[in-house]
Parts: C-alpha cells; sequence; structure tokens
C-alpha cells in the first residue's frame, strides 16, 4: 500500500473517532441537557470552617508558656442541619451534653445561621455516642479542635496574658476575627492575636436540596498561628516571681505595713528588652479557657489579679525620684544655695529642719527630715536625704520662678519617660503624671473638685509644690516600668528606650521577624554627670550610711550593685516601698524596680526583693529576704 | 477526506514558491492557545484570581517561540541526533525517581524557581521522532521487516517501562495508540500488525494475571463504564463532569456565567478537565467549534505526511497526529464519561506548562516537515 493511501485510512478512522465525541456531546449536552440542567440546580453549596490552632508563646530560652492541643469538640455546621429538624437537634445536644436547652439555643442563635461553631466540653463517653448516632444529630460531628494550654498555669500571667469569646468591640477592632472564636485579652495573647491567630481552614460542600451533604469536596486546612517568642527568661521570670512573693510575705510582718499587692520588671539597660516582669496577686489563665463564674471573676478583678502593676500600678515615686533631680542639678548647675547652710566646698549641713521663707503666701514654714550631717549631691543621693533635694528645688524655684525655665525639673523627668506611656508592647499601659503649675491650670478648668480651696484661693502652683516633686510626693506617679526605664537613661548613655517583651514572631512556615525595641529619646549627658552617676548609685547600697545597706549586706556581689530606694507617701495608707537597681554598676545590663504597695520603707521592704534577683543573675545562691536585718 | 487529497495536489503546483507556512495549521493552534487561555481564567479565576491564567500567556509565549524555532531547524537533524534525543528522554524519565514522590507518583521534576517539568510529556514527541528514525529505514521505498520493528519495540521498551514505573498509565497507552499509528503509516503488514495486536493481548492478559495494575488504576480504566457507581471516589469527577457539559446545553451559560464552573464543580476544571469550562460555558456550539479546530490540525498532519519530502517526515507528522488524536479523543471523551480517567491533558487548553511546550515542540517539529518538504529525498527509485 503506498503511503497516501494509508493516510487515507488513518483519516477515516481518526474522523470516525472524532464524529463519535460530537455525537457524544450532542447527547450529553442537547438530548440529556435539560437532565442535567435540573441536576445542577438542585445542588447548593455550603462551607465549614475549622479553628486554626493558636501560635505558641515561650520564653527566650524556649519554654512554652502557651501553647495548643487538640481536644474532640462537639462541631455544629448549622449550614447542614436542615431547618425543620433543628430545634430536635438542640434537643438531643442538650440531653446528652447535659445542658439547658435553652443554653444551647442560645449557642445557635449567637453563631448565627449558616455558621459553624464549637461547642466546648466534651467527654470522650459523648463523643462516642454522638458518632454512633449520627442519625440523631444532623450537622453536628466530633472533631478534633484547638484548644489553649499554659502548661505554666498563673506563671508570667501578666505578661502571657490569656484569651476569651471575640466580644462586640473586638470585631470592631479586627474585623477579621471569627465571632464564635476566641481572642486575646490580655499581655501577649493580646497585644501580639494577629500574629497567634492563624488562618482558619475550610471545607466546602455539596449539598442536596434536603440538606444532605453529597462528596466533600475542597479542603483548606487550617495554618497554625505563629509562635510569639518573648524576651522574657523563665529563669529570671521564676526568681522574679518568687522573690516578689516572699518580699510581700516578710512586709506583711512589718510595722505599719498592709502589702497586698507589688509589682517587679527586670529591663535589660542596653537593649530595652524585660527579661522579667512579675504583678502580686495573680492568675491563672487557664480559667478563662474553663471559663470561671461571675463570683471568682469578680473576686479576681477587686484584687488586681488582671492588672499588670509593672504597666498600670501608680504610685509616687518618693525618692525614687531624687535621682532624676540629681540630674537636673548637675546639667543645669543648680545646688542649694541657702546662705545660712553653705560650706566652702559646696555641701551642707543637714541639721533636720528646713526653714523656707515667703514660698508664697510670705509666711515661714518648716520642714523636718532625720538629719543627716554635712551632705553634698553625692552623698545626699546615698543617704537620701530630703532638705538636700529640698534645697535644690527652693533654688530652682528662687531662680526660675514665673519664667520658662520653672519646669526643668519637670523637663528632665519627662525626657527619661515619666508623664507618658514608654509604649512597651502590651495593653493597658499607663502614662502616671509630673505634675507642674500648667497640670493645675488644667484642673482648674476641666477639673476642679481636684484642687483644695486654699489653692483656688492663694496661688495654684508654689515653691512648696516643687519641693514635692523632687521627693516623688504630691501629684507626681510613676509606674515601675516608667521608673526602670528611666534609671536606665541615667546609667546607659541617655537611651530612653521603647521596651519590648517579644523578642520574634517565628511563622508556622519557620519564617523570623525579628523586633527590636525602639529608641523614644536619647539624651546626651555631660561629662561631669557620665563620671560620676554610676559611683553615686553605689552610695545606697556599698556604705554603712546608704539606705540599702542592710538589705544587700548579705551579697557578695554587693559592690558591683548601684541603685535608689524610695519610700513612697499616700495619704491614708501604709507607705508604699521602692528599690531601683542597676548591675554590674560599672556598665549596667539589668536594670530592676521593685513596688511593694503599702509594703514600708524602701530600704527594708523593697531592696531585699531586688537584693534576691541580682544574686541569681550574678550566680550567687540566694539568701531569704530578712538576710541582714 | 476530499479536503486533504485536493490540497496534495495544489501544493505540488505552488511547489517551492508557496508560502513555507503553514497559516491553517499556525491558526488553529493560535486560536486554541488563546481560546484556552480564556478558558483557564474563567474556571480559574474564583480561587486564585489571574493567577493560573498568566502562568498559562506565559507558557504559551516560550511555547510559540520554540514552535518557530524547531519549525526553522531542519527536522532531518534530528535523525543524525536521534541517540542523544534518546539519552536525554531516558536521562529525563530516570531522574524523577531520584526525587520525592508527589501524590504517589514520581512524575515531577522540580526545577528551580518553583517550575514543575514533567517529562513524560516531552517523551511522547521523543518516542516519535525515535520511531520515525526507527521505522523510516534507509530508503523511503524498503520494506517493514520484522527486524525493523523489532528494534523500535526494543527500543520502545525502556522509556515504556519507566513511564509504566512512575506510574503514568495515560502516556503509556499514547505511547502504544502513538506506535500503532506509526507502524501502520511505515507499512506494516496485515500480518505484522495482526501478530504485534497477539502480543499486546498476551501482555494484557498477563498484567491481569499476576495483578500488575495497581487497584486505583484498574479503577480508573473501568470506573467510566458506570460513573454512577462510586460517587466519592473516581466516578465523581466524571458524574460533576457530566452536569458541567450537560447544562450548557446549545450555546452554554455565557463566558463567566458557569454556575458550576464558577464553583470549581468539577476537580482539576483547569487542567484535565478544562474542556467542562468549555461545554458549560460555550455549549454544544463551543465544545463543537473546539473539536473542529483540533480536526483542521490534525488534517494538516496528515497531509504534511503525504507531501514529505521524506518517510522519516511522513512518519513525524503522522505520529503528532496520532498524539493529537489520542490526546483530543480521550481528554474529551473522558470528560464525556466515555473513556477512562488517565490525566491526558487538552492539548494547547489544560493549565500547565510542560503539556503546553511539548505540543508546540510537536506540531513545530512537523511544521519544519512542511517547510521542508521540496528538499530532494534520499530515495533509492524513482
Amino acid at each position: 500500500m503506498r503511503l497516501e493511501i494509508r493516510v487515507a485510512a488513518l483519516a477515516t478512522v481518526f474522523a470516525l473517532m472524532f464524529g463519535a465525541l460530537v455525537t457524544r456531546l450532542w447527547v450529553v449536552q442537547i438530548a440529556e441537557g435539560p437532565e442535567h440542567v435540573e441536576m445542577s440546580q438542585s445542588l447548593e453549596w455550603s462551607e465549614s470552617e475549622s479553628t486554626a490552632a493558636r501560635g505558641d508563646i515561650i520564653d527566650a530560652n524556649g519554654v512554652v508558656l502557651a501553647t495548643s492541643v487538640q481536644v474532640p469538640g462537639v462541631v455544629v455546621t448549622r449550614s447542614q442541619i436542615p431547618t425543620d429538624v433543628e430545634a430536635g437537634v438542640i434537643q438531643e445536644l442538650a440531653g446528652v451534653l447535659a445542658r439547658d436547652p435553652a443554653e444551647i439555643a442560645e449557642l445557635f442563635a449567637l453563631a448565627g445561621s449558616g455558621s459553624t461553631f464549637t461547642v466546648d466540653g466534651v467527654t470522650p463517653e459523648v463523643a462516642y455516642f454522638i458518632m454512633t448516632n449520627k442519625s440523631r444529630f444532623p450537622g453536628v460531628s466530633i472533631r478534633n479542635v484547638p484548644e489553649r494550654v499554659y502548661p505554666e498555669g498563673a506563671f508570667m500571667a501578666h505578661v502571657v496574658g490569656h484569651i476569651g469569646r471575640v466580644s462586640k468591640e473586638d470585631l470592631v477592632a479586627n474585623s477579621d476575627l471569627d465571632p464564635n472564636g476566641t481572642v486575646g485579652k490580655l499581655g501577649v495573647e493580646g497585644s501580639y492575636d494577629k500574629y497567634l491567630q492563624g488562618e482558619p481552614g475550610a471545607e466546602f460542600y455539596q449539598v442536596r436540596p434536603d440538606g444532605t451533604p453529597f462528596g466533600e469536596r475542597r479542603t483548606v486546612p487550617a495554618k497554625q498561628g505563629s509562635t510569639v517568642q518573648m524576651t522574657l527568661d523563665a529563669g529570671v521570670q521564676m526568681t522574679v516571681e518568687n522573690a516578689l512573693a516572699a518580699g510581700i510575705e516578710w512586709a506583711k510582718g512589718l510595722k505599719d505595713t498592709d502589702p497586698q499587692r507589688g509589682a517587679v520588671v527586670v529591663l535589660n539597660a542596653k537593649t530595652g528588652e524585660v527579661k522579667g516582669m512579675a504583678s502580686f496577686p495573680t492568675f491563672d489563665p487557664s480559667q478563662f479557657v474553663i471559663g470561671l463564674t461571675q463570683t471568682e471573676y469578680e473576686a479576681l478583678r477587686d484584687s488586681q489579679a488582671f492588672n499588670n502593676l509593672v504597666i498600670q500600678g501608680l504610685y509616687p515615686p518618693g525618692s525614687t525620684m531624687k535621682a532624676f533631680v540629681y540630674a537636673t542639678a548637675v546639667e543645669e548647675g543648680i545646688y542649694p544655695d541657702s546662705a545660712n547652710r553653705q560650706t566652702p566646698d559646696g555641701s551642707l549641713e543637714c541639721t533636720g529642719v528646713l526653714t523656707a521663707n515667703g514660698l508664697d503666701d510670705g509666711s515661714q514654714k518648716r520642714f523636718t527630715d532625720p538629719g543627716h550631717g554635712i551632705v553634698d549631691l553625692h552623698t545626699a543621693l546615698g543617704k537620701s536625704c530630703n532638705i538636700y533635694f529640698w534645697e535644690v528645688a527652693l533654688a530652682i524655684w528662687g531662680k526660675y520662678q514665673g519664667t520658662d525655665k520653672e519646669n526643668i525639673l519637670q523637663r528632665y523627668a519627662r525626657s527619661v519617660g515619666l508623664g507618658s506611656t514608654t509604649g512597651i508592647d502590651l495593653w493597658g499601659e499607663r502614662a502616671g503624671r509630673v505634675p507642674d503649675r500648667q497640670l493645675f491650670e488644667q484642673w482648674l478648668v476641666e477639673s476642679p473638685a481636684l484642687i483644695s480651696e486654699t489653692r483656688k484661693n492663694g496661688s495654684l502652683w508654689v515653691g512648696g509644690d516643687l519641693m514635692n516633686v523632687a521627693i516623688g510626693q504630691g501629684e507626681t506617679l510613676a509606674t515601675p516600668l516608667q521608673m526602670a526605664v528611666g534609671y536606665a537613661a541615667l546609667v546607659n548613655g541617655g537611651t530612653v528606650w521603647e521596651p519590648t517583651v517579644v523578642d520574634r514572631i517565628i511563622g508556622s512556615d519557620g519564617t523570623i521577624t525579628d523586633f527590636q525595641s525602639g529608641i523614644r529619646n536619647q539624651i546626651e549627658w555631660s561629662e561631669e554627670f557620665e563620671n560620676i552617676i554610676r559611683e553615686d548609685f553605689t552610695r545606697a547600697i556599698a556604705p554603712e550610711s546608704g539606705t540599702a545597706y542592710t538589705a544587700f549586706r548579705s551579697m557578695e556581689n554587693r559592690f558591683l550593685v548601684g541603685g535608689k530606694t524610695g519610700t513612697a507617701q499616700r495619704v491614708g495608707h501604709p507607705d508604699s516601698a521602692w528599690f531601683i537597681g542597676m548591675a554590674p554598676i560599672a556598665d549596667p545590663e539589668w536594670v530592676i524596680a521593685v513596688v511593694l504597695e503599702d509594703g514600708g520603707g524602701g530600704g527594708t521592704s523593697a531592696a531585699p526583693v531586688a537584693r534576691q534577683i541580682f544574686q541569681f543573675l550574678f550566680g550567687e545562691a540566694i539568701d531569704p529576704i530578712g538576710a541582714g536585718f | 477526506m476530499a479536503l486533504f487529497m485536493e490540497s496534495k495536489t495544489t501544493s505540488e503546483q505552488e511547489g517551492a514558491k508557496s508560502t513555507p507556512i503553514d497559516i491553517l495549521l499556525l491558526l488553529s493552534m493560535i486560536l486554541l492557545i488563546s481560546f484556552g487561555i480564556l478558558m483557564v481564567y474563567s474556571a480559574s479565576r474564583e480561587l486564585d484570581g489571574s493567577r493560573v491564567m498568566e502562568r498559562q500567556v506565559v507558557f504559551a509565549g516560550i511555547g510559540l517561540g520554540l514552535f518557530l524555532l524547531l519549525s526553522w531547524m531542519d527536522y532531518r537533524e534530528f535523525r543524525l541526533f536521534s541517540p542523544v534525543v534518546y539519552a536525554v528522554t531516558i536521562f529525563m524519565l530516570a531522574i524523577v525517581f531520584a526525587q520525592a514522590k508527589v501524590a504517589g507518583t514520581n512524575r515531577w521534576l522540580s526545577l528551580p524557581g518553583g517550575f514543575n517539568l514533567q517529562p513524560s510529556e516531552f517523551a511522547k514527541l521523543s518516542v516519535i521522532l525515535l520511531l520515525a528514525a526507527v521505522l523510516a529505514g534507509t530508503f523511503d521505498d524498503e520494506d517493514l521487516t520484522w527486524r525493523r520493528i523489532g528494534a523500535a519495540l526494543l527500543m520502545l521498551a525502556l522509556p515504556g517501562v519507566l513511564i509504566v514505573l512512575q506510574p503514568d498509565l495515560g502516556t503509556a497507552l499514547a505511547f502504544g495508540f502513538v506506535t500503532i499509528v506509526v507502524l501502520f503509516a511505515a507499512g506494516a503488514t496485515i500480518w505484522q500488525l495482526s501478530g504485534l495486536f497477539s502480543l499486546a493481548g498476551l501482555g494484557i492478559w498477563i498484567i491481569f494475571k499476576y495483578e500488575l495494575l495497581r487497584d486505583y488504576q484498574l479503577a480508573r480504566l473501568t470506573s467510566f463504564l458506570d460513573p454512577a457507581a462510586d460517587k466519592l471516589g473516581d466516578g465523581y469527577n466524571v458524574l460533576n463532569s457530566l452536569t458541567t457539559i450537560g447544562s450548557g446545553q446549545l450555546f452554554g451559560r455565557g463566558l463567566f456565567n458557569g454556575a458550576l464552573t464558577e464553583r470549581s464543580f468539577v476537580p482539576e476544571q483547569e487542567t484535565d478537565f478544562i474542556f467542562t469550562a468549555v461545554g458549560e460555558q460555550l455549549g454544544f456550539v463551543g465544545g463543537a467549534l473546539v473539536i473542529i479546530a483540533y480536526a483542521l490540525i490534525i488534517l494538516r498532519l496528515l497531509r504534511i505526511a503525504t507531501s514529505a519530502s521524506d518517510r522519516f517526515g511522513s512518519l513525524i507528522a503522522v505520529g503528532v497526529g496520532g498524539l493529537f488524536v489520542f490526546h483530543v479523543v480521550v481528554n474529551v471523551g473522558m470528560t464525556l464519561a466515555v473513556m477512562p480517567v488517565t490525566g491526558i491533558p487538552l492539548p494547547f487548553m489544560s493549565a500547565g506548562g510542560s503539556s503546553m511546550l511539548a505540543m508546540c515542540m510537536a506540531l513545530g517539529v512537523a511544521h519544519s516537515v512542511w517547510r521542508h518538504r521540496d528538499l530532494k529525498p534520499a530515495r533509492s527509485k524513482s
């Protein structure tokens, strides 16, 4: 056979095949067409969402503080429940879950029509019963659903935070949230929620007109949320929490105290990273997973257990404020100038009494304090001599009263971060305040009730107010974190950090996003200040005259620690104890701020707490809080 | 039939003066590619936006470039370099086994840049070139001896085994179909063909006797007989496919108006089942026009076969023609539940780079045969 004939034969066969194909197409589309159209119209689609596992929260070394585990849950897909049997399904569910049908019906209503939601709290027996009686539970399935677990319980609770049901407010803030899901409410769980959430998966079904699904078409797996790695170190944190609890316990035994609350923060002065952060009393975030009764919730709320006092506790800073007065004095060259006290070398004699003339109304006022003998700026810091720092305030008042430099002290305080939030990556931080004439003028207009009648009738802002600022009293308020950030700026070359508790985000695909603490302000300290400030901070601890000498007496490396005590007074309350310490003092890496609310004297109650933490950081054995006293 | 017999005389009269490009072939190809891009977009836009379509446009561009490049090459080079073609084909088919399995098969070759190459698509063209080279013989009027047929089958054995091991049943069947078509065109006698069919029958008997087919392969081959038998298994695609195409009726529901296509009712609707998008949106009219466009390409390929300057060229054109017939009939037949689901893409239309490039290259080589038809053939007589 010739090629042409063979090709012609092939062409014939091919043509027959194509002819058959077109004929078949005709049959399917034209002859059977109406049948297929009817079928296509009877199909409905439905989708059911699957919850993404929330990402882990881990400490700087990988210790897991929050994770997700898969637990069996009753998942209701309303789109798969024929409307006429829904009421029956609710009854059946209520029966098997031993819950009130009204309660289950409310869950259905809350979730909305066509939605998918999880009914929590299912035992293996219930799961088995539902799985083996499928016909009684259309649209109900037992699926593994992620549940939040906090393996360390209350440990680091205020930083880790907790989750809760999505509220209307949450939806306003983030419309991507699943209204039937959970959302971070506090701590890292809250402020890093968008990283932790992950992406829900979905299953798309085809559903026959009677609502029965036929054939799973497409499954988009849920994407687990990112892991959030914190800057905090579980080892440091453990010491911090233990020391804080022990400190409060110790302070309870002291005279004129009533410590119920306290806060400690350990900040890295060189990076702005928070290494430890504890607030007392605390709570167990797991309770939000299992559910709290109204009474339990209210009891915790009233004790301020949910408040992170490191960023939300506002206290008069007391004598810890003096370090900022010190900085103002050195940088501005303002020293006590009362002629009667002046000694040839610039120091003054503290007799325990200060008599100031004509501060406001021309009368003479008398202030008292323990006598410290001959003090200069440096020894006054170590001994926390009120008289000396009052004299600095009076010098400022005398020189600048009524001028634009009247607030020079407050300006220094604000430049290191007081009076405004630090910008830490946690919610609910409070700003505190550094009072001045402008604040009182503002109050006079906005909330006159805050201002006493004497002020309204006399002068709004007087020299005595500035004296109060100088010793961190009056209307001065600050959080422990603000004080830690401010002290860090005094010893780290002037960097005012915007602190962070999160180091990095590790995506479920392994991608890493690093976070760094921001810098809110950079101060150029004078050489004179830089040369002496660190040494002067050791004066509170090393010499016997130091206010924290006793608290640190048992610590080996106490000569490497600097700090300042504070005893804040509040009307109608026992004193609150402050201590802010730094180490190693030559080039400080750690700044620790401790507050024991109503805990007594700073040197007696707060300093031993910080000392325990420093002992841990220096690798020493930790002495009991009361050691040295 | 008349069309291609007549065109032979026309072109002989025009001789060397005629346009060097086969306009009808090129136009049909471009038409199908453009139409395919539109269909891929309509089938993937809901889930992927324009991403899949954009990739398809890039592959179409590269494919057309390869088509032109091969058109301008002298196809006889492939005969000289057939050992190289053979070696490269075997190498590509072999290295997929060095990679991790995807969906239970070793079908894909991961390339840098996120591209996945499917060597079996290109192997189809290689097999045609090698079959043509072996079966053409030294002189165009030589009879086809058993010896030559034996050589061709021996040559096919290695790539065939590699394909079956992947396993890629569709490609293996394509090899078989193309081999029979090329053998017939090469002048196999009735006795030779029936001998080969007996051999194939024996082979199939052995496969069933020793259960060499994997369960899913057997299921796919038989499910089309009654797609309703297994609604969620292999018949599920086909049932949905029938509903989708059938609901298009005469004129279709209109472009971008296919309710089922929009919801990805048919799995793989932008790749293997792209014809369902045509059927639903453009109806019988659109579907028939697509089939006619393929018929035109195949007619032109057969025309090229009869006007080629040598038997090597003829067999290439016939082989490529056979390949297109196989792909179109099996793919469209699969969507219409008259062919098994074997993962055979619709040439130029199914989304996917390897198929697009391989089909463009196959047409390019055939077109080279057309462009070089006036070269003096090596003939011992006449």
